[in-house]
């Protein structure tokens, strides 16, 4: 059976200025039904543009993208792709609940999944803020409601562009965990764009490390951690081991020492 | 210091400053250093007090069909901008031709206005929305494709049709470029009305302005100038208020705005 999610041999150019600039190069990534995977790389490193690419907001330029053995644009009319940008995306006018009700004001109501957004707004822990609007939510809270917009559809893979990038590393360990809770209850394939290494491991089943200039595919890592994920294992030796062979693949060859004493 | 304490304080700094002028100028007109163009402020209240229904009479076809026009501008000018949006071929037209409007002279159109519709309110009305309809729609045009980029994202990801595009994005981010240009179209129109008045017509804040010039009333006159500010900023005013109310999560800025 082929992998739910099957990029092959994906290249993207840019235009600019009228000369041809390319930001990914031969890019092949394969991803199981109900997987979590992790694309890490530099910035630069089109890490972005390969998940829009799978997404059906842009093209790529040579290779094909397959989701469940059609292309991405199918799967997008279908609505069975749920996207998270690095910003929430919330509309201002909306409040959390009609921003997370949104999707089935376009779909419409028949296309809900068997979870009501008053559950989602629950399972993603904003129950009590169903009526306030995005401007008086933190960072933290747009995110999250951002996350229960993109399941409520229930769709098949969810495509996580940087979602807690912006967010400080205490409130991003804990983003990961509610993250992980919320994929194990809905069982969905899941790729997530991150710069993070110890978020990478934390999260994902199988690690892409990318390299810059042009976007090239590094390596692919297998975590093997058990699951449910908790935080005591990031103390685990064997994390420590995913982590070490995640930092090699993305610093490959490179010895960086940093000099004593500078200055 | 609350909130309450803050707007009291804040309203009081103009009517302050705006009553502390007219009191400089009552006293520098009584000693002889204005000329007669301009007259004293308590004459020009007294006047208004004499005869307050003379006002109102006046004030009233003046409103009605700056009120008139101002929503006949607003439904045009807003329903060609979606046209304009949801079919892009049509955008170069309407944008020429919304052009052509402001650049008609309002003043020269209302004697034609007046042969072709008679003395009646018609003129008047058509003259009060050609004065509103072009700053309309050029925030209308401007807002609908002033929409996030991300926000566009969104809705591609959602696979929305154009209508549902239109509807759930470009109108509500467009609204705050909407009531900026209603807020500039809002005293337009009401002199538009005025000017509309001089070519004709037999009660109006343009008529009782033109017989006052011509009677060199220069109480009346100044009168007749204070309550259409009055009535202008009225207007202003309401559409400022409609805009609190429909864009509450834009309060924030609408006050910035307005401070």
């Amino acid at each position: 059976m082929p992998p739910y999610l099957d990029i092959i041999r994906v290249t993207k150019q840019f235009d600019l200025d009228g000369s041809s600039v390319t930001a990914i190069e031969d890019v092949s990534l394969q991803l199981e039904r109900g997987e979590f995977g992790a694309i890490i790389g530099p910035s630069g490193c089109g890490k972005s543009t390969l998940l829009r690419m799978a997404a059906d907001i842009i093209q790529p330029t040579a290779g094909h993208i397959m989701l469940d053995g059609r292309p991405p644009a199918d799967a997008r009319r279908r609505h069975r792709i749920g996207f998270v940008f690095q910003d929430a995306t919330l509309l201002p006018w909306r409040s959390v609940l009609q921003n997370v009700e949104l999707p089935l004001a376009i779909v419409g109501r028949k296309a809900a999944g068997n979870t009501s957004p008053r559950e989602l707004i629950e399972l993603v822990g904003l129950k009590g803020f169903e009526s306030a609007r995005p401007a008086q939510l933190s960072g933290g809270m747009q995110q999250r409601a951002a996350i229960a917009r993109a399941l409520v559809l229930e769709p098949e893979i969810l495509l996580l562009d940087e979602p807690f990038g912006a967010l400080d590393e205490l409130l991003r360990q804990r983003m990961n965990l509610e993250m992980l809770r919320i994929w194990s209850k809905t069982r969905t394939t899941a790729l997530l764009v991150t710069h993070s290494i110890a978020e990478a491991v934390f999260m994902a089943d199988q690690v892409f490390v990318m390299s810059a200039r042009p976007g090239r595919m590094a390596a692919k890592i297998s975590v093997g951690l058990p699951r449910p994920r908790t935080l005591s294992m990031m103390a685990s030796a064997d994390f420590f081991a995913r982590v070490n062979e995640v930092r090699a693949a993305l610093f490959q060859g490179e010895e960086i020492a940093v000099p004593e004493n500078a200055g | 210091m609350t909130p309450i304490r803050d707007r009291l304080r804040a309203g009081l700094i103009p009517v302050l400053s705006i009553s502390s002028f007219l009191t400089l100028v009552e006293m520098v007109k009584y000693v002889g250093l204005l000329p007669v163009t301009v007259p004293a402020p308590s004459a020009v209240l007294r006047l208004l007090m004499r005869d307050p229904e003379a006002v109102i009479d006046n004030l009233l076809p003046t409103l009605r069909a700056a009120g008139i026009g101002f929503s006949a501008a607003a439904i045009t000018a807003i329903g060609l901008a979606t046209v304009a949006t949801l079919i892009k071929r049509t955008k170069p037209l309407i944008y020429n031709l919304a052009v052509l409007t402001y650049s008609i002279p309002l003043l020269a159109l209302s004697p034609v206005l007046v042969v072709w519709f008679g003395n009646g309110p018609a003129g008047r009305i058509v003259i009060s929305a050609l004065a509103g309809f072009f700053p309309i729609l050029v925030g209308a045009m401007q807002g609908f494709s002033a929409i996030d980029p991300r926000q566009s994202e969104l809705f591609h990801s959602l696979a929305a049709s154009p209508w549902q595009r239109f509807r759930l994005l470009a109108l509500p981010s467009a609204l705050g470029f909407i009531f900026s240009g209603m807020k500039i179209a809002a005293a337009s129109a009401v002199l538009g009305a005025i000017v509309a008045e001089w070519a004709g017509a037999e009660r109006g804040l343009g008529v009782m302005m033109a017989y006052a010039l011509f009677a060199f009333n220069v109480d009346q006159v100044w009168l007749a100038m204070l309550v259409t500010v009055v009535c202008a900023l009225g207007c202003y005013g309401l559409v400022l208020g409609a805009e609190r109310i429909l864009m509450p999560w834009n309060r924030s800025n609408a006050l910035q705005e307005a401070s």
